[in-house]
């Protein structure tokens, strides 16, 4: 939608762009770059009001405006419903970032970590509690949820939520020197049942 | 150099107020006080950005020279827009999350 | 040789041609790069360096796409590729981008004013040096292989001890620095040039529309560079000394050189952006045959973006964690600066609407950029909008955007601007039609490199890795992208072959190609070193339009300051709202000064890099010297009275004016100065208050006695320095007054020096190594206006004050005030914390 939109102000504008050049009356002397401009007589400064009215205040104030609150509010809403609100069957857990590696835990099972693969439940809201112990890095699994970066000292908490069962590939998104290119991590969304046998201590 | 002060005055004025708010919700967020003061806040901000535009239109506070007239006149109502639109959010979203 | 032209009449326009080029010329041969003041000479310098810099910038992008054109590429492993794209980034940003707009300002601003010269020579020079030196330490480091490798926004603590233990992001921080000296300059002289030296009658409204976008961005520069300053410093202490201001561990945050990084980052794009918007409003007007549509819009318009564009720095910071409401009046101001580009792009539409567009090649450019720098300003929008940030973030997406939005926004308006120009700085009119090729080759060159990189980031391509893997789905549209990115190359070739061969041929081209009305063109062409030979009055905005015999007329004598006196450098002032001459400013001769002290100071930020740190208070000893040397030569020792300045005009020299150029040049200066102060206190404020393990071991506490000193310095530093100016007006001594400044400031020092002395070791905590900074800040300004107060005295001895010449007390006076106010502001912020726990 976006793309449809921004596509359209393009051609907008493309197309006012070509017609301002338009062929005018025999007044046209294209070929001549040395002529006195103050002997211009296609000039004429009492029109100049007439096409800031169109132009600057049509054009320049009142579409933009128009635009763009349309598209604040747009996005401002989204991003309200993608913040993490309470919710009854909430799953949290944690990532930890370092040079250049990801280690996650699950506060609900305590002792448990494991390297590179992080289990979630599918169709359940997830709280993920990203850190760092190093430089900045960022927890992104393009497919689940938009980026958020593990700040040292922070802990930033992103909400995702997998709809189906599988494996989401993730990576961090904060360049971090000569091992970012690979940094990277995988996702396993589990339905119920691997769900409960994960959090039993035997799913892989 | 005063005309400059006149153009540009209304707009670091704005730039003020939202600073001044953005650590406001900050320190609110920090601290766990009331949102309302957010919306307080850009109430009296909204409110005191009218003053540029107030004194400017006066003969004693305006500009002599037309065209400083009329630019700070339109920058004036710019920054009032601006303290507006920008700070809109402290009454319509979740404050701290 | 004593001069029989003083009394010269002034007929004879070859005579006067030839007296004032003796007077204003350049050492010739190679002694004269290293001397001039001239602001035409220095102009064509930094402009040539700037390319030269755009070129290395440019072989850096070469060697990125060349890596990337195929998955698992063997052509570079990631060490050297990470300097390489940080190195790209850097020149682009620091190196070519902001010292091309100083170029084209210091060249064209006096000639577009209706002046000789900007307001501070010397200070031109002085600035363009700086960047030379400190450009060729980047380039050094590049060359050595141990450029910085953090990424050209060098977020630590990969950039700090932690992730960069090496020598690599110290030539960053401390190259960079050296650079900005020369943007801060600029920025001071350029403020000063526009407000204060203008032909006569050129009120406000008068002012070409360059000149206006060329204030805001000066005015920019001088409130968005201090941030990064402060960062930049904050980040060398921290890597030299250990001071932690971004060890969360110890107190500090990554987060506040985020912040303080982007204060700068944000208004840095838009400084880049301003310029180009002031070529195409002067460019494309003329290409239409028309005058600017809306030229009061256009002024609010710039005005609007300058200020607005302080407000927006956090939506590069939009994943990091941030409450969603702060992120909201970040999103919503950042699409409303939306709104004055659109006033502007549509004001220039318009022209073309109303005018008679002529399709040459600057047009052709101007085209090029509409069609480019529309697409990046949308792209842009949508990265304003916080959901769609956070997928596109760090990704491809925005790679493209920022090139659509510089490339198109900045390089393409500059080469319309070369191709508009070049007929003044050389003199000669076009001879091969390389130039519409080149603009194919690049036009079609960048869109093929950039407009599917959009697509790519969408797929999940990050940016800054080194490579990717075969089966990603990424490796056509890279392949595509790498092929386009030569052929713009070759484009790029094609315009620096086109433009030596310009200047090659001597194809000697009509004074005035475009039928232009602004005042550059009133001159022959390439320029005389002192622009005009007498300084036009002028009635309209386009000058030159409304009186075509101008030029002639000037060359006559029939302006302002036709002749010469005592062989003297000389241009007019004005009052800044109405144009109305003022005063006469003498400008300095060549010297070798500048240079020196720009040599100099290179010791202070050398003797950082190699840790020899006995090398800086040596080389700061010789910054004062040489300052002083340089201060000396001003001013008279007499009061000269009302000079004729032509036209039956009778004006003071500047010197003798209530505010000499010198004391607005203060001024200015002072609110970067403020800036970096401010954001100094923002910064401990946010460490306050955000960073984890606050608060600190210990809180420092004050003594009061030494409090009480400082607050007396408050008061009888500022009343001393008054009762100076007071007795100087009534002709009587000024040496009391100075004494009592000297025993205020020095309270003031003592004062400022308690605050780290409070709290002996700056590495313990944030909290320490702050107050050591607020600290050293308040003891070197009172050290400062010691230094000053002393140059007074010795001022006034020699003769050099008076009851007219106040000048130099008054802006002495300045910084008296200022340093009272920091220290104050220091103590309280110092101690405050300690007092209300």
């Amino acid at each position: 939608m976006l793309l449809a939109g921004a596509v359209a102000i393009f051609a907008l504008v493309m197309v006012l762009l070509l017609l301002a050049f338009r062929a005018r009356g025999p007044e046209d002397s294209a070929e001549n770059p040395a002529e006195n401009p103050a002997e211009n007589p296609a000039e004429d400064p009492a029109e100049d009001p007439r096409h800031e009215r169109r132009w600057i205040i049509g054009l320049g104030l009142v579409f933009p405006f128009a635009v763009l609150s349309a598209l604040l509010a747009y996005g401002l809403t989204v991003g309200e419903r993608l913040l993490p609100r309470p919710a009854p069957d909430l799953v949290t857990v944690e990532a930890e970032a370092r040079q250049w590696a990801w280690r996650f835990a699950y506060p609900g099972l305590p002792g448990r970590e494991t390297e590179g693969v992080l289990h979630i439940p599918a169709g359940r809201p997830v709280d993920v509690r990203i850190t760092t112990i190093d430089v900045i890095h960022s927890f992104w699994v393009p497919r689940l949820a938009g980026k958020l970066d593990a700040i040292p000292g922070h802990v930033n908490v992103l909400r995702m939520e997998a709809d189906a069962p599988g494996n989401y590939a993730g990576v961090s998104a904060e360049f971090s020197g000569a091992g970012y290119g690979n940094h990277r991590f995988t996702v396993t969304a589990h339905d119920a049942a691997g769900w409960s046998a994960f959090v039993a201590g035997s799913a892989p | 150099m005063t005309d400059i002060l006149r153009l540009f005055g209304p707009l670091v004025l704005w730039l003020a107020s939202f600073s001044a708010i953005y650590g406001l919700h900050g320190a609110i967020c920090a601290q766990g006080w009331d949102r309302s003061l957010l919306v307080m806040a850009w109430g009296i901000a909204v409110a005191v950005q009218a003053a540029p535009l107030l004194l400017l239109s006066t003969e004693r506070f305006g500009a002599r020279a037309g065209f400083v007239r009329r630019a700070s006149l339109a920058l004036a109502i710019v920054s009032l827009v601006a303290v507006i639109w920008t700070l809109a959010p402290a009454a319509f979203l979740s404050a701290c999350v | 040789m004593v001069s029989l032209c003083r009394w010269v009449s002034p007929v004879n326009a070859l005579r006067r041609h030839r007296e004032l080029s003796r007077i204003w010329a350049s050492d010739p041969g190679w002694r004269g790069w290293f001397t001039t003041v001239n602001h035409t000479d220095i102009g064509r310098m930094f402009l040539a360096v700037a390319v030269i810099f755009f070129f290395i910038g440019g072989i850096l992008a070469m060697l990125i796409r060349a890596q990337l054109a195929s998955p698992r590429s063997p052509f570079m492993g990631p060490e050297i590729y990470n300097q390489i794209f940080t190195m790209h980034g850097t020149i682009m940003m620091f190196l070519f981008a902001i010292p091309l707009f100083e170029g084209l300002a210091v060249y064209f601003l006096p000639k577009l004013l209706g002046a000789r010269d900007l307001a501070f020579p010397r200070l031109t020079a002085y600035g363009f040096w700086c960047y030379v030196f400190g450009g060729s330490m980047l380039i050094f480091a590049l060359l050595a292989g141990i450029a910085p490798d953090s990424g050209w926004f060098m977020y630590p603590p990969l950039s700090s001890t932690l992730g960069s233990p090496g020598i690599n992001s110290d030539f960053w921080l401390i190259g960079i620095t050296f650079v900005e000296i020369s943007a801060i300059c600029a920025a001071v002289e350029i403020t000063v040039s526009i407000l204060r030296y203008r032909a006569a009658g050129m009120s406000l409204s008068r002012m070409p529309i360059f000149a206006w976008y060329a204030l805001v961005t000066s005015l920019m520069i001088l409130t968005g560079f201090p941030p990064l300053i402060l960062g930049s410093v904050l980040l060398e202490l921290e890597r030299a000394f250990g001071m932690p201001f971004f060890q969360v561990e110890h107190g500090g945050d990554s987060l506040l050189w985020q912040h303080l990084f982007w204060l700068f980052g944000h208004p840095e794009v838009y400084i880049i952006f301003l310029p180009a918007a002031g070529v195409i409003s002067t460019i494309l007007p003329v290409m239409a045959r028309t005058t600017l549509l809306g030229y009061g819009w256009v002024v609010v318009g710039a005005i609007s973006l300058g200020v607005l564009s302080f407000g927006i720095w956090v939506h590069h910071m939009f994943a990091t964690g941030i409450p969603h409401m702060a992120l909201a009046f970040f999103s919503a101001a950042s699409t409303l600066v939306a709104v004055p580009i659109g006033i502007q792009i549509f004001a220039w539409l318009g022209t073309i609407w109303k005018g008679r567009p002529q399709m040459h090649l600057p047009m052709l450019w101007i085209v090029g950029f509409f069609a480019t720098f529309v697409i990046g300003g949308l792209t842009g929008v949508m990265v304003a909008v916080v959901p769609f940030n956070w997928q596109v973030h760090d990704t491809a997406f925005v790679t493209a955007h920022l090139h659509y939005v510089l490339v198109g926004g900045f390089v393409f308006p500059m080469l319309a601007a070369l191709y508009y120009w070049m007929p003044h700085l050389t003199g000669r009119k076009r001879f091969f039609k390389l130039g519409e090729t080149a603009f194919w080759l690049v036009f079609i060159g960048f869109h093929g490199t950039f407009l599917l990189m959009h697509w790519v980031g969408l797929l999940g391509q990050r940016r800054r890795i080194d490579t990717y893997d075969a089966g990603s789905g990424w490796e056509v549209i890279n392949l595509i992208s790498s092929v386009f990115s030569f052929v713009m190359a070759i484009g790029f070739a094609l315009i620096l072959i086109d433009v030596i061969i310009h200047t090659v041929i001597r194809s000697r081209g009509p004074r005035n190609p475009w039928g232009a009305g602004s005042l550059e063109w009133a001159m022959p062409i390439p320029p005389p070193p002192y622009n005009f030979a007498s300084l036009p009055e002028v009635t309209s905005r386009d000058a030159l339009a409304k009186s075509p015999g101008l030029a002639l007329g000037l060359a006559k004598g029939e302006g302002y300051l036709g002749t010469p006196r005592d062989g003297l450098r000389e241009t007019l002032t004005v009052d800044t709202a109405t144009g109305q001459p003022n005063g006469i400013v003498v400008f300095p001769k060549n010297t070798a000064l500048p240079i020196l002290m720009a040599f100099v100071t290179g010791g202070i930020f050398l003797g950082m890099l190699i840790k020899a740190y006995w090398l800086v208070p040596l080389a700061g000893a010789g910054v004062v010297a040489l300052s002083l040397r340089w201060v000396w030569g001003l001013g008279h020792r007499r009061d000269r009275g009302l000079q004729d300045a032509g036209r039956g005009l009778m004006l003071p020299f500047a010197s003798e004016t209530a505010d000499p150029p010198g004391w607005w040049g203060s001024v200015f200066l002072l609110i970067a100065n403020a800036t970096f102060f401010g954001c100094l206190l923002f910064g401990y404020a946010f460490l306050w208050t955000v960073a984890p393990n606050w608060p600190p071991p210990q809180w420092g506490v004050a003594d009061v006695r030494w409090l009480g000193v400082a607050f007396t310095g408050a008061l009888i530093g500022p009343l001393g320095i008054r009762w100076a100016i007071l007795s100087l007006g009534r002709d009587g001594s000024p040496l009391p007054g100075f004494l009592a400044t000297l025993v205020g400031v020095v309270g003031l020092g003592a004062g400022a020096a308690t605050i780290p002395l409070s709290l002996p070791d700056p590495t313990r905590h944030a909290y320490d190594a702050t107050l050591w900074v607020i600290g050293g800040y308040g003891l070197f300004h009172a050290a400062l206006v010691v230094l000053m107060t002393c140059f007074l005295i010795a001022r006034s001895a020699a003769g050099f004050l008076s009851a007219r010449r106040l000048g130099e007390a008054r802006i002495v006076r300045l910084w008296v005030d200022y340093a009272a106010l920091v220290t104050l502001a220091a103590l309280a912020a110092a101690f405050a914390p300690g007092l209300l726990s």
